[in-house]
């Protein structure tokens, strides 16, 4: 995302980079390690900034500081109502509150330790290891300051024009709303502290890592040139990996494969397509870090290929099926956005009509074809939707991201290794993460609380008649 | 003489003493309730007399000829009324597709008994493959996978 604005700047090698990409390749998985030591003969000669610090106020963007807030609200508005009504819709009954305080306690929980570390962690460039992740000193947003006295405001060193407090806050929402999705795999039938736990360790070791690597201009993915605008392995590669790796740690839930799991109501699941279409928005767009011309081009090309998406996924259906479901319109609604989220400032309208098109047939197979010969109960088809979209959609930037927009030429090879990383480091650390939490709660729910249901067995509540 | 004959003759009634008289009855009430209907015959008689309507004294003899069959309604709960409405206005699929509704449009169906549409059907449908298949049966829709 905004980092890749950045990096047209801070990297003027990049054309060069591009024309013998081995030797970049290794330059930039070595340059991480041994960045300490060739920066710091450098010394600060030109007045780049390189961390976050203080700057004159004067010099924030009034329109880009508004945009950016909006969009923050907007993508919290994807978690709270967006996903929760779009997951509480699809689990039964009895579990529709268990999912819904789910998605609420996780808002809670990474909103905390955003503040607390994982923001410092993903977004300062860090030491010697700073290719991999991020330093301490924005802990507890230290140092996040607005001096009105003095006219001087912190600002982040990758949204130069903007409040650091604003960007912290819009990238807040990613960590929340990465967070949330998990929890499409593990429904009714996880603890709901063991899930808290689960959520707080894996924002620390898993999402705060992986934004570093491939938002902060020093990561080791950034370096590389890999490209991803809004999230799309940050956010959905990630979650869908963790999703898998979470349904299959936890098992099938009781009756899986055997009894009807008669979805809540759909129409929730409907509003909630709705929230997070609009939301999203503000997702793509925001993630440009402007209320420019780029900004508006992301919130385009998000709109055609969410519409796309629908489209084809039903396409598929209707083939596969001869139906057109509501549910089966709004996945496809939701892969085209995953999919163009890694693209959104880099390709043309008509490159996202076909990221759309390709989503929407190859997420309708994950959630199915795919859903079946991994053998897990991944409950909502994370990984079906945002695994496989993120994926699609990443591969896709490399293939179709237009120089002309972005002034970055893409590499396919960038893009199969950042996916690749992605997926491996979020499969094994998450699986790290389920045994740490396994180590100081039980992850899964009895048998008989599971089929009286969760709602009433952990939070003693009913959804009502 | 059925019920639905005694609400003929009551809603009969009620036309012709409005009209002729201003006399304004309960139809329904008039089937359900034998003072009632006695004292609209009785009524009906002093006016059909009275002001020589000799219609009005033929209906009042069948509507008397009918107060046996008037009994009082058995009370039910609103509940058990609303279940028994709704079964009622149940219509099973088979019976529902072999139906053929009347269209109000004053179009004919292009293909008796099958189409819905005044226009000649599209075989656009079968260039691809096969036809609709029939919906899972909900028993076994959501089982395994939601999508």
């Amino acid at each position: 995302m905004h980092h890749n604005r950045v990096t047209a700047f801070v990297r003027p090698a990049l054309n060069q980079r591009n024309r013998r990409p081995s030797a970049a390749l290794i330059a930039a998985l070595l340059g991480p390690l041994t960045a300490a030591a060739q920066t710091a003969p450098a010394a600060p000669v030109a007045p780049v900034l390189t961390s976050p610090g203080l700057v004159a106020a004067s010099t924030i963007s009034s329109a880009d500081t508004a945009w950016l807030m909006v969009s923050t609200a907007l993508v919290l508005l994807m978690t709270l109502p967006g996903i929760a009504l779009f997951y509480g819709g699809m689990v039964r009954r009895f579990n529709v509150i268990n999912t819904m305080a789910s998605v609420v306690g996780i808002a809670a929980v990474v909103s905390l330790l955003w503040f607390g570390l994982a923001y410092s962690l993903a977004f300062t460039p860090g030491g010697a290891l700073g290719g991999f992740i991020g330093g301490f000193e924005r802990a507890g947003f230290s140092g996040m300051e607005f001096l009105g006295a003095t006219g001087q405001v912190a600002v982040s060193h990758i949204a130069k024009h903007v409040p650091e407090s604003v960007f912290a806050m819009f990238q807040l929402t990613f960590a929340i709303i990465t967070c949330a999705l998990v929890v499409g795999a593990l429904v009714e039938r996880m603890h709901f502290g063991a899930l808290l736990t689960f959520t707080g360790l894996w924002l620390l070791l898993v999402y705060a890592p992986i934004a570093h690597w491939v938002w902060e201009p020093g990561g080791w993915l950034a370096q590389l040139g890999a490209l991803d605008f809004a999230g799309g392995s940050v956010v959905h590669i990630n979650a869908g990996a963790a999703a898998l790796v979470c349904a299959y740690a936890l098992g099938p839930r009781e009756g899986y494969g055997r009894e009807p799991f008669i979805p809540f109501n759909l129409g929730l699941t409907m509003a909630g397509t709705g929230l997070l279409w609009v939301g999203w928005f503000g997702f793509n767009a925001g993630s440009a870090l402007a209320a420019d011309g780029r900004a508006g081009l992301a919130m385009a090309v998000t709109h055609i290929a969410a519409a796309a998406g629908a489209l084809s996924w039903m396409g598929a259906e209707w083939l596969a099926r001869k139906r057109a479901s509501l549910l089966g319109l709004c996945s496809g609604v939701v892969a085209g956005l995953v999919a163009i989220t890694p693209a959104a400032g880099f390709v043309t309208p008509r490159s996202a009509l076909i990221i759309g098109l390709v989503a929407g047939v190859a997420c309708y197979w994950g959630a199915t074809a795919l859903k079946r010969k991994l053998r897990a109960d991944d409950s909502l088809d994370v990984f079906g939707v945002h695994g496989v979209g993120g994926l699609v959609g990443a591969l896709l930037t490399g293939l179709l991201a237009d120089p002309a927009i972005s002034g970055v030429e893409s590499s396919l090879m960038a893009q199969v290794i950042a996916c690749a990383a992605v997926l491996a480091y979020s499969l094994v650390m998450t699986a790290v993460v389920l045994w740490i939490t396994s180590r100081f709660t039980t992850l899964r729910v009895r048998e008989f609380e599971e089929r009286a249901g969760l709602d009433v067995s952990l939070h003693n509540e009913q959804l009502g008649h | 003489m059925t019920s639905n004959d005694v609400f003929a003759l009551a809603a009969h009634l009620h036309v012709l003493l409005r009209r002729k008289t201003g006399r304004v009855t309960d139809t329904e009430w008039l089937t359900t309730n034998a003072d009632y209907a006695r004292e609209i015959v009785r009524f009906t008689r002093e006016k059909a007399t009275s002001e020589e309507h000799a219609d009005l004294l033929v209906l009042a003899d069948k509507l008397e000829a009918a107060i046996p069959l008037i009994a009082a309604p058995a009370r039910k709960p609103l509940l058990q009324v609303a279940t028994e409405t709704l079964r009622a206005g149940q219509v099973s699929a088979p019976t529902a597709q072999r139906a053929p509704t009347p269209r109000s449009g004053g179009f004919a169906h292009s293909v008796p008994g099958q189409a819905n549409s005044g226009f000649l059907e599209s075989t656009l449908l079968s260039a691809f493959g096969t036809p609709r298949k029939e919906g899972d049966d909900p028993e076994s829709r959501y089982v395994g996978g939601i999508r």
